[in-house]
């Protein structure tokens, strides 16, 4: 086996042991195989006889069932069995026979204990489970990701440290064999070897060899058209015998061609027969839907941990993608997609699996999906509106938090006169970075009256121009967005001593806010002399700042310890976009805030 | 993606597209281009005419299947809507899209 035959391996055996692990906890699960193992041992008990109606695959659990010797023994012991009772010989078992029936029992007797003892455990230690099941999440991404290294032709990096620590996981299990161990050092070796001598090899199979399979099952014009165009990709990471057995699987059921010629590819390349079989064996009718999303009859956790999904900015510039197939392959899983639907429509969003509605949210990380549901609701976007008309896309939004601060910081949302993003609420996904940094220096460098002027639709009163998105036509940046922001900002980790701190401890954070923040001295005097009415903003120096972004922000530092000025500050100006002459008149106003309390000496200790 | 060049796309516009939607979008602008198409298709019956900034605003909408588009906008009460949207993707919003 080469590299990626290795690693593909260790992802699946960490696969099954993920769904062990949370079948633990779960209803069904280990629950099923003990009483399941309990049932046939129960059958055994009651007279030897029974063992002739059983299989061999019945003691899979506790035996190879492949084994020939094992094989041969079973079937001679039902052979005599059978001669006793059904035809009633007067045969007797032997000692090595009797011999044999006790190690069935025993061993089924320790295997039911053993499963007893490890659920009895979990159940009552949930937290370190799910400590256990985030572990190994992160350590099928991280292999995940090694693969994609390892199979991607334009990849000339060597294996490094990061690697090698992921790597020596698996040559410290115990649970691993020997064999693999060896195998694994070995292509080390070999891989880094042949990127030092420019001599890497990543196809598993060729061409032809692929057409012809997929020619074989008689699969759509289309699919060899998505061969041709993914090449690189499919003949990468392809194994020829599992995709046959796959596409066998689909055939005997009539069901190849039920699939979308994308989503055939893609289970061809990235799935395996037991999950395809498993998942098709559960339905009883398949909506029509499925068949068109690759990834829940692939193997997928229900992510505790959001898999990251870069940009294609964050991507390597490369023409060739490497990775649209493994894309599609993961894209959500069925827990997910089922745990959005039911969560969803119970709060009256139209949204359907069956009906193929609402799909962009369905086909989100369950944990997004619900922490955006969170932050919209606190931030209004669910007041006075009907739920079935709110366009569920907005779920598939990163940095809700971050992006509904900066819309209320630049007069977009919650502003009685402009409440744009509260009807446009599309605005989380199509603003880009380039145009928060522009709207930025613009209210900044204008009046609120030449501000809306500027950035308002010349056809419908309270709506933007639609360039104002894109940082298009009139505002665009006119140079690249680094740039643009070293010349007309301040840097903020250069201002505030532990700003990169106080980023690390904010990223951990839920979004909610605090028992008593509001209370706080600095806090009461920002809303006594920096906020008008019920606006959802401070004017600090002129600037106006979100005051959901304070309150949480300052009531997370404080929750840590931090309470100096420093953190005060941080908690108004993270996140903005701020020139030299806002950062300063904010600087002197919170200042002037603090003075009235807190440390004196301004920077913050963590207690 | 070469086939975004009959909505009158440049080579670079085609590329920008690529390089802002997120590993999702793309793989669905890459794997079921014919569903694209028929989106794309859809609109510009619709009238919408900058097909770029109408992906880069409302790239999420690919996700979905062209008939549940189409009953949402047909469905809708709103005056002019069709005029709505050539002026604003935005206003698809409006309808849950």
């Amino acid at each position: 086996m080469n590299l990626h035959d290795l690693i593909t391996s260790r992802i699946e055996y960490l696969y099954q042991e993920y769904e062990r692990l949370s079948s633990m906890t779960s209803n069904g699960g280990v629950q099923e195989d003990i009483n399941r193992l309990r049932s046939i041992k129960d059958q055994i008990d009651e007279s030897v006889e029974n063992l002739c109606y059983l299989l061999p695959s019945d003691f899979q659990d506790i035996v190879d069932v492949t084994d020939p010797g094992f094989l041969s023994k079973f079937h001679e012991v039902q052979s005599v069995l059978e001669g006793i009772y059904e035809k009633g010989l007067k045969m007797k078992i032997s000692a090595g026979q009797s011999r044999f029936i006790n190690r069935i029992t025993s061993a089924l007797d320790n295997r039911i204990e053993k499963l007893q003892s490890e659920r009895d455990y979990h159940l009552n230690h949930p937290d370190e489970v799910k400590e256990k099941l985030s572990m190994m999440e992160n350590k099928i991404f991280s292999y995940e990701d090694l693969d994609a290294k390892v199979t991607d032709p334009d990849d000339m990096t060597l294996l490094d440290i990061e690697d090698f620590h992921l790597l020596d996981e698996a040559v410290n299990d115990p649970n691993v064999s020997f064999q693999y161990k060896a195998s694994l050092l070995k292509q080390i070796i070999a891989y880094n070897d042949a990127i030092l001598h420019q001599h890497k090899v990543v196809s598993l199979a060729d061409m032809d060899q692929v057409k012809s399979l997929l020619s074989e099952f008689q699969v759509p014009d289309k699919v060899q058209s998505l061969l041709s165009r993914n090449k690189d990709e499919v003949l990468s990471h392809i194994h020829l015998g599992k995709a046959k057995s796959i596409l066998a699987y689909m055939q005997s059921k009539n069901i190849l061609t039920s699939f979308t010629p994308d989503a055939l590819l893609t289970i061809a390349v990235y799935g395996d027969l037991e999950t395809l079989k498993s998942r098709y064996e559960s339905f009883s009718s398949v909506p029509k839907t499925l068949f068109s999303i690759p990834s829940v009859w692939i193997n997928n956790m229900s992510s505790s941990s959001i898999r990251k999904k870069s940009s294609a900015k964050q991507r390597k510039s490369s023409s060739n993608n490497n990775s649209v197939l493994f894309s599609a392959a993961h894209r959500v899983s069925y827990d997910d997609l089922v745990k959005n639907e039911e969560f969803l429509k119970s709060l009256g969003f139209d949204v359907s699996i069956a009906q193929g509605r609402g799909l962009s949210a369905l086909q989100q990380p369950h944990n997004r999906v619900v922490q955006n549901y969170n932050l919209l609701r606190d931030f209004g976007f669910f007041d006075g509106r009907d739920q079935s008309l709110f366009p569920v896309s907005i779920f598939t939004s990163s940095h809700i938090f971050e992006k509904a601060n900066r819309f209320i910081e630049l007069g977009l949302l919650g502003n009685d006169n402009f409440n744009y993003v509260y009807y446009f609420p599309s605005a989380f996904v199509s603003f880009r970075e380039e145009a928060f940094a522009k709207l930025y220096a613009l209210k900044q460098e204008n009046n609120r009256f030449d501000y809306y002027d500027k950035i308002s639709s010349e056809h419908r009163i309270g709506t933007l121009k639609t360039d104002v998105h894109l940082a298009n036509g009139e505002f665009a940046l006119g140079d690249d967005l680094a740039n643009y922001v070293k010349d007309n900002f301040v840097s903020i980790t250069d201002k505030i001593p532990n700003a990169s701190l106080f980023d690390e401890v904010l990223s951990q954070r839920d979004y909610g806010l605090d028992t008593g923040i509001e209370d706080d001295e600095n806090i009461c005097y920002l809303e006594n002399n920096f906020r008008e009415g019920d606006n959802p903003y401070y004017t600090i120096g002129g600037v106006d700042v979100s005051r959901y972004k304070v309150l949480s922000s300052y009531g997370a530092l404080k929750s840590e310890g931090y309470m100096g000025e420093d953190a005060f500050l941080y908690s108004a100006v993270s996140g903005m976009y701020l020139t030299e002459d806002s950062f300063k008149a904010m600087k002197d106003d919170i200042d002037r805030a603090y003075s009235r309390g807190g440390d004196s000496n301004g920077l913050s200790r963590k207690i | 993606m070469d086939y975004l060049e009959k909505y009158n796309l440049s080579k670079d516009d085609i590329l920008d597209i690529k390089e802002s939607l997120n590993d999702d979008i793309l793989s669905i602008f890459l794997l079921e281009d014919d569903k694209v198409i028929s989106i794309l298709d859809y609109f510009y019956s619709l009238g919408v005419v900058n097909i770029k900034e109408f992906i880069l605003m409302k790239s999420t909408l690919f996700y979905e299947n062209l008939d549940y588009i189409r009953e949402r906008i047909e469905k809708s009460t709103i005056p002019k809507f069709e005029l709505l949207i050539k002026e604003n993707p935005g206003y698809l919003d409006f309808v849950g899209l």
